[in-house]
């Protein structure tokens, strides 16, 4: 877990510093491949919608739900992990992102934060650890 | 915040304001006075909320669909006050429109301390009306439904004034709590009980994430464990109708004790534990044998039959690998093991394949809908039990299966894009 983060602080900072992401990858080879089991979990699909046979109101009305949709979304993370939501605005903010940022991106945005679901709420990414109640009640 | 401290502080409380505490719709926060306050999550969260309501006022003067309108502008007001009711009466009653949406606040699960807050998610939905008129053409056969059961006329229930609503949708995006962990294919919302008691719920059922997880998960594992012969009838189609039957047949058989000493309790009170399970597998093999009645009455295209049925059996492989220790991996490994042993599904251990006996399958289903049905209508757990302790087991021929697709995905990750223009 530890050499994940220092991955992330890695990747956070490779916008300024252009060596970081070396010693990361160097760091991280064994926590690299626990994301790449993680990842195997999940069969990549395509959903596309092609809206163009809808007419300009219906395409607006769909557009207005898929916008109130996004402010929802904020709110999820708001009440499910605000250390998750920090984490997955670091990776989506990183230029030029290489593989083990995307997967992290990835996994953070498919478990809505550091903790993976379909394994026992384990941490993937960061320090924290699996905290039952979420943001909804007081951590301590 | 562990339970016990929650509900330590809860006790101290007036009445209104532990049930404020235990709102599904309110935030726990410290006070600054080394207590406690419940905050209504549309002042916690205000700031997003505000704009949410901006929109969907704007869409509900945008669209010439009445019930849609009205629906929008009480989820909006709803949204604002954290009082859901009318906006759940609207949406179940929302009727004629090309789009549908789940949205705000609704799933309890994932509340680790008193599992009663819910998670905000979002699914905005175009309607399929084609499969959604089909899904009412099945359900005006529930009564007859009921009646075509294969057990004692005793065990039967009236179903003349079961209603419900159902919907057959493709989402276009998800959002919040909608994107995380496994993907549902069909909803039943909403969970306030004093709008099943006056309105019912509505069924969704999404039909892109239902074929994602055909073809991107059951089909991946039934090339491996299908008799090559039988790969070529597996179709995302015949899984969704098997889907939707499933769903419907939740509705039928024995839902309160009809014979015995529990004569008229709920089955699963009476049950206990086992019942979901148990109910899992029925809503599976009733759903087989009123798909094969449907067919029979012409309402349902008999030249798919191979497809529904071999569909099925890859659907299975997918939910043993829950293990047999959750309700859906063991509802599938009845399936499996009861049909093995009496007839309607083959396995070559040699070459670890599994087949469906199409000469006797659906005598073998409608021998287990027997069972299955009975032991609800009898609510006697040990018999459940012992039922559960001959065909749950994992035998070799399971542990092969399960052994021979650990590699594979267990779940799909959605890859979105909208084409606007
Ligand atoms: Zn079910």
């Amino acid at each position: 877990m530890k050499k994940l983060f220092i991955i992330l602080l890695a990747v956070t900072a490779f916008s300024c510093q252009e060596k970081g992401t070396e010693s990361a990858n160097e760091a991280n080879t064994e926590s690299t491949r626990e994301i790449k089991d993680y990842l195997s979990q999940y069969k990549p699909y395509p959903m596309d919608f092609d809206a163009t046979s809808y007419n300009e109101t219906d395409r607006t009305i769909l557009k207005k739900l898929v916008e109130a949709s996004e402010y929802l979304d904020t709110i999820y993370w708001l009440q499910t992990s605000k250390y998750g939501l920090h984490l997955r605005d670091s990776l989506a903010a990183i230029k030029d992102k290489n593989q083990s940022t995307k997967d992290l991106l990835t996994l953070v945005n498919r478990n809505g934060g550091p903790f993976e679901l379909l394994n026992g709420y384990k941490t993937f990414i960061g320090n924290q650890t699996y905290y039952p109640g979420d943001e909804l009640y007081p951590m301590a | 915040m562990t339970a016990q401290q929650f509900d330590d502080y809860v006790k101290t409380l007036p009445e209104e304001e532990q049930v404020e505490f235990m709102y599904p719709y309110t935030v726990i926060r410290e006070d600054g006075n080394g207590g406690y306050e419940a905050i209504r999550y549309h002042v916690e969260y205000e700031k997003y909320i505000t704009p949410i309501v901006k929109l969907l006022n704007e869409v509900a003067d945008l669209t010439d669909n009445e019930s849609f309108a009205k629906f929008l502008r009480l989820k909006a007001e709803a949204l604002t006050t954290d009082n859901y009711y009318d906006a759940d009466v609207a949406w179940i009653d929302m009727k004629d429109n090309k789009f549908d949406m789940v949205f705000g606040p609704f799933e309890t699960y994932s509340d680790g301390i008193k599992g009663v807050k819910a998670k905000y998610e979002a699914y905005v939905e175009i309607i399929d009306q084609k499969a959604s008129e089909d899904l009412k053409k099945y359900t005006s056969y529930l009564s007859k439904m009921e009646e075509h059961l294969p057990i004692p006329q005793e065990y039967k229930s009236d179903a003349s004034g079961l209603t419900a609503t159902f919907v057959v949708v493709n989402d276009i995006i998800r959002k919040g709590e909608g994107t995380v962990g496994y993907q549902a294919v069909a909803t039943n919302l909403p969970n306030d009980p004093e709008v099943h008691a006056t309105k019912g719920t509505k069924k969704t059922f999404w039909k892109n994430m239902l074929k994602a997880r055909f073809n991107g998960i059951i089909i991946p594992v039934s090339n491996r464990l299908i008799e090559e012969s039988q790969l070529k009838y597996l179709s995302d189609e015949g899984f969704f109708q098997f889907v939707l039957m499933h769903e419907i047949c939740h509705a039928i058989g024995p839902r309160v004790v009809k014979v015995g000493p529990n004569k008229g309790m709920a089955a699963n009170a009476s049950i206990g534990p086992n019942y979901n399970a148990l109910e899992e597998c029925k809503a599976d093999v009733t759903g087989l044998y009123q798909l094969a009645y449907l067919m029979d009455e012409g309402v349902v295209d008999k030249s798919r039959r191979e497809e529904f049925y071999v569909s099925f059996l890859g659907s299975l492989f997918r939910s043993i690998r829950f293990g047999l220790d959750e309700a859906h991996g063991k509802a599938a490994a009845i399936s499996l093991s009861y049909m093995l042993a009496n007839g309607g599904i083959l396995y070559d251990e040699a070459t670890n394949k599994w087949s469906i006996d199409f000469d006797n399958f659906e005598e073998g289903v409608k021998n287990l809908d027997g069972e299955l049905l009975i032991l609800e209508g009898n609510g006697d757990n040990v018999k459940v039990q012992e039922f559960f302790d001959q065909w749950t087991k994992e035998t070799p021929a399971l542990a092969s299966a399960m052994k021979a697709t650990e590699d594979l995905p267990i779940d799909v990750l959605p890859v979105r894009s909208i084409k606007w223009e």
